[in-house]
């Protein structure tokens, strides 16, 4: 018989109906109330980096500015210009945001507490975060502009280009753990350390990938301003715009808490976890957090990269790289020589570092077209 | 692990990669000189490999047989690759580009044709013919500047994708109804329970699936548009491997799904099924080559003549309820696919050196006299076309003898075969109408000035591909024995397997 | 034959994720609907109803042909990322003991033939965008 069917008669109490919505409603207010803040905190945390003030106006230190601006979102005229293809205009931004929202099901916030438990884990993670492409696809199209449709295809290019590299980048962690489950991921690094420590190589090309899977700087190439206007949505005002706003800040927090996951050691810090489930969750915020912080901070330092070098860096170093880095942790497990555990993450970092260097030797340069003008002379 | 099992195919896979490799590390001057080398010993070897080695057992959980049967097929793939790479050889050094892919493709697509005798269920099935088909499309569009070749990559995608669609949903269906895809237990579903309307309409679906592949009317639309606008090697592989496969892939099921309803209503129905399918497809085939002034185009039709042969041994096959007569008439077919292969094979080395000339496929203009410009390749093509037209002592003689015969056998339990026995030998006098033309043009007419130049010069790949055509049409329509046996062994052990 | 790794998947287990589904498109909805009841209606006009192109008067539609590279990475994407597919459950089932040299093994041949394609496609230049 059919196991799903099997599976049937055990069909949950209301209780357990009832325990899964609550934390359902919890998670969710959580994360958009956490999405307000972080649109405020971007615009502080660039103000202090850039050595100006930010918003102060609303509220003790501008705290309210994300309220005022949802005030403003709700009564703007929404306007939906005639050229756009109608339905899918209005359909984009939720596809965008809804996959965003739904991705934090499964990540395990403390022993125990997790929306829905599910064995197949991460590839629910990836399966459903990389349907969010579809909402800047459709937006671009139905947009009908050729800003929106540019910034649209940039996009998914880069998010289906990164993807690869992410899926394989977390396969190292997972063939150490030898389960798909992330809360097994977590008790394995509970028990035997970090995977940050354990695969640095994975952990950098999956946090580089995440940034790009969130069309964050350094690769916001689909919405470059100086070039795009805004990308995929030019053509949004109102409450559309906003959703599409709060999709890519949702984006980032399913990024960082599924970084938090993954190579963080999740609920886990020194055996803290052991006082109960709250502290395991404030633990997990507290990484979460952290990394939400270096989002931002990053994008206030680093430059924008050139389309040329996004998709070369992908698809040349990091693709191969990921691949590498599978084929040697398996090699090394495979072994079973227990002093490997140290020499590993060693050579994974080696590889890495050895691809960096290489990369710089082999670079080109840009291209003719796109090398700056040459100096005018100055007939002063 | 039985890794040996499938040793053949790992070298194909490796000749082809290598090709590409090859190819892609040559600089610019050298391009294209060593691909063809890589995959013609590639092929060799796994000719060797399957020939000598006799591979038995099975592997991959019990997913990839080797036994008789299966070694028939990866033997007709792997040495007929070899003449295909001596026809492409001369082919691929006029072009500027591809090489490598040309030949990385063409041996992939021999490795879906290898599997396709070894697959134990229907999911394996569906998968080498994929293998097969997706590069047959590009190879069917790689002279890509080109507008009929673009036209023949496209319709053959378009075409192909509807056939695969009919193939999986038919898999599906057959799934649903039976409850697994392993052609074991599908046999001894149909022998328990019967046809129901659900297992009835999926097997349905499957073989109209494999009849567009096999080109058979009313789904070989695709055929002659195909076979003209590709490059003549890839209509060469087209009319030769793609068409075998599709072959057996189609005793394949016959043997697993019809075969055990035979003698019930529903074994007579399948039977009236694959009669009407291949007499369309013979009176179609044969009547349509007749105004044909495309060489390309003729073989083409007359291809689609040959699907309704093959398709008059599968009929006797379902039709007979003698065991005996069963086997001989799959080795009926096995063999008429093997003579089939050499015949169109020499045919289309003729044509692709004819071809080179750059003056067309016209019958009366590139084929006038070409006796005269070409000795060689004239009495090439006279003992091709003898043989297609089953004129004896040719090869081709054979696999229609043994067709006619495995019908009369199956007349003895299902008289209305004789029908079809009919309509085939109806089929001969009309193919040997316009065979005879061409050779006329060929003998009895003078050059044309349009034809090009007076003396064609052979390239030595095509000498060689155009010895083995002749030695092997005269050679195995006087001892056909060896062939026979073997096909007969493999027929043998496509019913003990099932 | 056994299956080789045992599924203990429940349909209910999904049961939580619908919930949070439904809540997202209703928030979105939502959203949306209350946007557009409180928002403030304008008039249309020819100017305001032109596709954005700083300032200039649009020229044609956007649906227009781009460029074959994009084509491409979907192609790479869609190869790729199915040998990443095939690399989950090989993951999952690697800590299994006994097994390791043998999936080791399993993988590197894998891989070397992943890694040809990549080569392949990378030495065409299919990922040289600056490249015509």
């Amino acid at each position: 018989m059919n196991p799903l069917l099997a599976s049937l008669p055990s069909s949950p109490g209301f209780l357990d109906v009832l325990k899964s919505l609550g934390l359902v409603l919890l998670v969710a207010h959580v994360m958009l109330g956490l999405g307000a803040i972080l649109v405020w905190a971007e615009r502080r945390v660039s103000a202090l980096i850039q050595d100006r003030l930010g918003p102060n106006r609303c509220g003790p230190a501008g705290l309210l500015q994300s309220i005022a601006d949802l005030g403003k979102f709700i009564f703007k005229e929404d306007v939906v210009p005639h050229h756009v293809l109608k339905w899918m205009y209005i359909l984009a931004p939720t596809i965008s945001l809804v996959p965003a929202m739904v991705t934090i099901a499964v990540i395990p916030f403390a022993p125990g507490v997790q929306i829905a438990d599910l064995n197949v884990g991460i590839l629910y993670v990836l399966s459903i975060s990389s349907l969010g492409v579809y909402g800047i696809t459709l937006g671009s199209w139905a947009s009908n502009s050729k800003y929106a449709l540019l910034g649209g295809v940039r996009s998914s290019a880069q998010m289906i280009s990164y993807e690869v590299v992410m899926g394989i980048s977390a396969v190292g962690v997972l063939l150490t753990t030898g389960s798909l489950h992330l809360g097994d991921v977590v008790a394995e690094q509970a028990s035997s350390g970090w995977f940050l420590w354990r695969q640095p190589l994975a952990f950098f090309l999956f946090l580089t990938a995440s940034y790009a899977e969130t069309n964050r700087l350094p690769f916001d190439l689909p919405e470059a301003e100086s070039e795009l206007v805004a990308g995929y949505h030019t053509e949004y005002s109102s409450m559309k715009f906003a959703l599409f706003f709060l999709a890519e800040y949702l984006a980032m927090i399913v990024a960082s808490s599924l970084v938090t996951t993954l190579f963080l050691g999740g609920w886990s810090l020194f055996g803290l976890e052991r006082l109960g489930w709250l502290a395991g969750v404030a633990i997990f915020m507290a990484k979460t957090l952290f990394l939400l912080f270096v989002f931002i901070w990053i994008r206030w330092t680093l430059p924008r990269f050139r389309y040329d070098q996004l998709m070369s860096i992908c698809w040349k170093w990091f693709f191969p790289l990921a691949l590498a880095n599978v084929l040697v942790t398996a090699g090394a497990e495979a072994s079973g020589v227990p002093a490997l555990t140290w020499v590993l993450p060693v050579a994974l970092l080696g590889m890495g570092v050895g691809a960096a260097v290489l990369a710089q030797r082999r670079d080109p340069g840009p291209p003719p077209e796109l090398a700056p003008l040459p100096a005018p002379s100055s007939s002063r | 692990m039985n890794l040996h099992l499938i040793l053949p195919e790992i070298v194909v896979v490796a000749g082809g990669m290598l090709a590409v490799a090859v190819d892609l590390l040559a600089p610019a001057s050298r391009k294209g000189r060593a691909a063809p080398w890589v995959a013609g010993l590639a092929l060799l070897a796994a000719t060797l490999l399957v020939v000598l080695g006799r591979p038995e057992g099975t592997s991959f959980f019990g997913h990839h047989r080797s036994d008789a049967f299966s070694r028939f097929v990866r033997a007709v793939a792997t040495g007929g690759g070899v003449l295909l790479v001596l026809i492409s050889a001369p082919y691929t050094r006029r072009m500027d580009r591809g090489h490598g892919e040309f030949y990385g493709l063409l041996l992939f697509a021999l490795v879906g044709v290898m599997l396709v005798g070894a697959v134990t269920d229907l999911m394996g099935l569906f998968v080498c013919l994929e293998l097969l088909t997706i590069t047959s499309y590009v190879l069917a569009a790689f002279k890509r500047t080109d507008v009929r070749s673009a036209e023949a990559g496209l319709k053959y995608l378009v075409v192909g994708a509807v056939s695969s669609a009919f193939l999986l949903f038919g898999v599906a269906t057959v799934y649903g109804a039976a409850g697994s895809v392993e052609f074991a237990s599908l046999s001894a579903h149909v022998v328990g329970k019967g046809f129901s309307p659900l297992l009835a309409l999926g097997t349905g679906m499957m073989l109209v699936g494999l009849f567009f592949k096999v080109s058979a009317v009313p789904f070989h639309v695709w055929a002659p548009d195909v076979y003209q606008g590709a490059p003549t090697p890839v209509t060469a592989f087209l009319s030769s491997v793609s068409k075998s496969a599709g072959f057996v892939l189609l005793l394949r099921v016959a043997s697993v799904l019809v075969v055990p309803a035979a003698g019930t209503a529903s074994g007579d129905a399948w039977v009236s099924f694959f009669g009407v399918a291949a007499s369309l497809t013979l009176l179609y085939g044969n009547l349509a080559a007749i105004p044909q002034k495309d060489v390309k185009r003729l073989l083409a039709y007359s291809s689609i003549g040959h699907a309704g042969y093959m398709l008059l041994g599968l009929a006797a096959l379902v039709a007979t309820a003698d065991p005996t007569v069963r086997v001989d008439a799959a080795t009926a077919v096995l063999v008429y696919v093997f003579a089939y292969y050499v015949t169109t094979t020499t045919a289309f080395t003729v044509v692709a050196v004819v071809s080179a000339q750059g003056k067309g496929h016209r019958a009366e203009t590139a084929y006038a006299g070409l006796h005269r410009r070409s000795p060689l390749l004239a009495f090439a093509m006279l003992l091709a076309l003898l043989s297609l037209a089953g004129v004896p002592p040719m090869a081709g003689l054979i696999g229609k003898f043994l067709v006619f015969w495995s019908v009369v056998g199956a007349a003895q339990s299902h008289p209305s075969v004789v029908v079809l026995g009919l309509v085939g030998a109806l089929g001969v006098v009309l193919s040997l109408y316009y065979y005879l033309l061409l050779i006329r043009e060929m003998y009895a007419k003078d050059p044309s000035p349009e034809g090009g130049p007076a003396t064609i010069r052979v390239p030595a790949a095509a000498r060689v591909s155009v010895a083995i055509g002749i030695a092997a049409l005269v050679g195995l329509g006087i001892y056909w024995a060896p062939v026979y046996d073997v096909a007969r062994g493999a027929a043998e052990a496509l019913f003990a397997s099932r | 034959m056994a299956p080789l790794l045992a599924v203990d998947d429940r349909i209910v287990d999904y049961l939580p994720v619908l919930i949070l589904f439904l809540f997202a498109i209703g928030f979105a909805g939502l959203n949306l609907v209350v946007s557009w009841l409180a928002g403030s209606k304008g008039k249309h006009n020819p100017v305001k109803d032109a596709a954005y192109e700083c300032g200039l008067p649009p020229i044609t539609d956007a649906h227009q042909r781009f460029s074959v590279k994009f084509y491409l990475v979907a192609l790479l994407f869609v190869l790729f990322d199915i040998e990443v597919v095939f690399l989950y459950p090989w993951a999952a089932y690697f800590q299994e003991p006994g097994r390791q040299v043998f999936l080791f093994a399993e993988m590197c041949v894998f891989a070397g033939i992943l890694f040809f394609g990549w080569w392949y496609v990378v030495r065409k230049g299919a990922v040289d965008w600056a490249k015509e």
